[in-house]
């Protein structure tokens, strides 16, 4: 239960002062000195929650923690990786054991992986430079680029630059360099929620037609064009829940196929249809960048038929009736933007989805059937 | 709705009530530990305090002998070198009082902590290695020895040999209404 709060907490859906409460108010608490935008409203117990999600493949055996603890450049330090569905972070406590102020250039820190890979992460620290006063402790997290970095890694090692602030006996600031190198638990299997990537969810549209219809559905004409938008919630990298709305256009459709219930009115009827949808989804990661989906779900659809009269007015029929819908889709994602309003997975899908409407009609126009179509998705996650 | 409430069983209602009074009353904390996050040096081991959780003491667990419990990480920090903590001479200092209290401390994941729950004398550390230390005391939680009223605080001492000074965790607790 805690770490569901914790999860909501860090995802911002949950008011994070609950977690900010500090015992004693009046006594100075850690500084945290920034992480992702969503995360600076965090108080003194960001640093405490943030240790149940340490990574469980890069936990000492010993220990049950996967914290190094370095000392140099006159402070102690403490680093460690925790990991969310989005990304992995570098979580780090840095404390002043020296009587003399210490610059840390927070916004400078680097992280080398053993696969070669070295990266300046991508974040925003609310102070680029602090200022550590004799003893002061500061904490903060800082995102790492890309999750599967973690894949191939056996060790990460991230570098804490320093220097010391000038003095009158000492006006020259001197750099410095603190390294602690964090390494994988090889006698654990490797963890996929380690190293794969994972939405909590995923908003998308979608175009394209309907392919073929089976039953008196395929009396109202092909093709249609088809429009959608969705959304997707997963629980956990391959369980969740989509939510879907259909547009259907028929166009003019057969138009003698409405001649029994057509009302006499002039110019030629149209018919659409809308449908919204809710069910499983069931996605499995192939590889870095590729994503199957398998979703089955049921809704509702309802035709829209339209005709209009001498004066222009409207004359609608509408029919709502039950469906069931399943899809399939192959993902690739396409685009990783790791900061800012925007940032997430762009991927680009492509969609097989068939329809049944057991029992549809239109007034006295049987319009129950099989539809089977492809459409192009466009979708965006967190 | 006057008969409504006229014939409505009263004695359950009231029992109800007294019975989430109490449950909530008792719950509530008496005594609560915690310490700040703090990195600490001592000659070739470095320790951290991060590993530690508050511990709130409902008040119908409190009493006036107060089980102070601190896990913490240790590091030898030194390359070539083996380095030794002292844990036999584990103790809680209070801060204006000439009185300290021993402390018993335990390798958590040590074999020898698992199956007989005894106290080694001293920890070695190889180069590099790490241990999760976990050391506790009962003290009782009186004016006398300073730890009682909202604000009390105390330091642990674990030293280390050949360090100047210990390894020194700051730790406060608050400690009301224990009678």
């Amino acid at each position: 239960m805690r770490k569901v709060l914790l999860t909501l907490a860090f995802a911002g859906l949950l008011p994070t002062q609950a977690f900010a409460q500090r015992l004693y108010p009046e006594e100075p608490a850690p500084q945290m000195i920034g992480a992702l935008s969503n995360m600076t409203s965090m108080g003194s117990q960001a640093y405490e929650g943030m240790l149940h999600f340490e990574l469980a493949d890069w936990k000492d055996n010993a220990t049950h923690t996967s914290a190094r603890l370095v000392s140099g450049c006159g402070v102690a330090a403490e680093a460690r990786v925790v990991g969310f569905p989005e990304r992995n972070m570098l979580l780090f406590l840095i404390k002043n054991t020296t009587d003399k102020p210490i610059e840390f250039f927070a916004d400078e820190i680097s992280v080398e992986f053993s696969t070669s890979l070295r990266h300046n992460p991508q974040y925003d620290f609310a102070q680029g430079k602090v200022l550590l006063e004799p003893g002061k402790v500061v904490y903060g997290a800082v995102p790492l680029q890309d999750k599967y970095d973690f894949k191939e890694a056996q060790w990460f090692k991230a570098d804490f630059p320093f220097a010391t602030t000038p003095t009158a006996t000492a006006p020259d600031q001197k750099p410095c360099m603190l390294t602690a190198r964090i390494e994988r638990n090889l006698s654990v299997p490797l963890l996929e929620e380690s190293y794969l990537q994972r939405t909590q969810w995923e908003f998308g549209a979608a175009f394209g037609t309907t392919a073929l219809r089976l039953g008196p559905v395929s009396q109202l004409g092909v093709p249609a064009v088809t429009l959608s938008f969705f959304s997707d919630v997963y629980f956990s990298q391959r369980h969740g829940v989509f939510f879907r709305i259909f547009w259907e256009n028929f166009g003019g459709g057969n138009q003698t196929v409405f001649t029994p219930i057509q009302g006499g009115y002039s110019g030629s009827p149209t018919l659409q249809a809308i449908s919204f949808s809710a069910g499983y989804s069931h996605r499995i990661r192939l590889g870095e960048r590729w994503f199957v989906y398998a979703q089955g779900g049921l809704g509702i659809y309802g035709y829209l038929y339209t005709e209009w009269n001498a004066s222009g007015v409207t004359v609608r029929t509408r029919s709502d009736q039950f469906t069931i819908d399943l899809q399939g889709a192959i993902a690739y994602r396409w685009l990783n933007i790791g900061r800012g309003l925007f940032r997430g997975s762009y991927f680009v899908d492509l969609t097989l989805f068939n329809r049944t409407l057991p029992f549809a009609a239109i007034e006295t126009l049987g319009a129950n059937g099989n539809v089977t179509g492809a459409l192009v998705s466009f979708r965006w996650g967190r | 709705m006057r008969d409504t409430l006229k014939t409505m069983p009263k004695l359950p209602i009231v029992v109800t009530i007294a019975v989430l009074c109490l449950v909530t009353w008792s719950c509530s904390p008496a005594a609560l530990q915690r310490s700040d996050y703090d990195i600490i040096v001592a000659g070739d081991v470095i320790a951290t305090n991060s590993e530690m959780t508050r511990l709130h003491v409902p008040k119908w667990l409190a009493s006036r002998q107060c089980l102070l419990k601190y896990p913490f990480l240790v590091q030898n920090q030194n390359g070539s070198k083996r380095a030794t903590v002292l844990l036999s001479q584990a103790r809680v200092a209070v801060p204006e009082k000439p009185s300290s209290f021993p402390m018993t401390c335990r390798v958590l994941d040590a074999p020898e902590a698992k199956e007989t729950g005894r106290t080694p004398a001293t920890l070695d550390l190889e180069p590099g290695q790490k241990r999760l230390l976990e050391c506790e005391a009962k003290i009782e939680a009186t004016d006398e020895n300073g730890l009682q009223g909202p604000k009390a605080w105390a330091f642990l001492e674990v030293p280390v040999q050949g360090a100047k000074d210990p390894l020194r965790f700051r730790y406060r607790f608050r400690i009301e209404d224990f009678d």
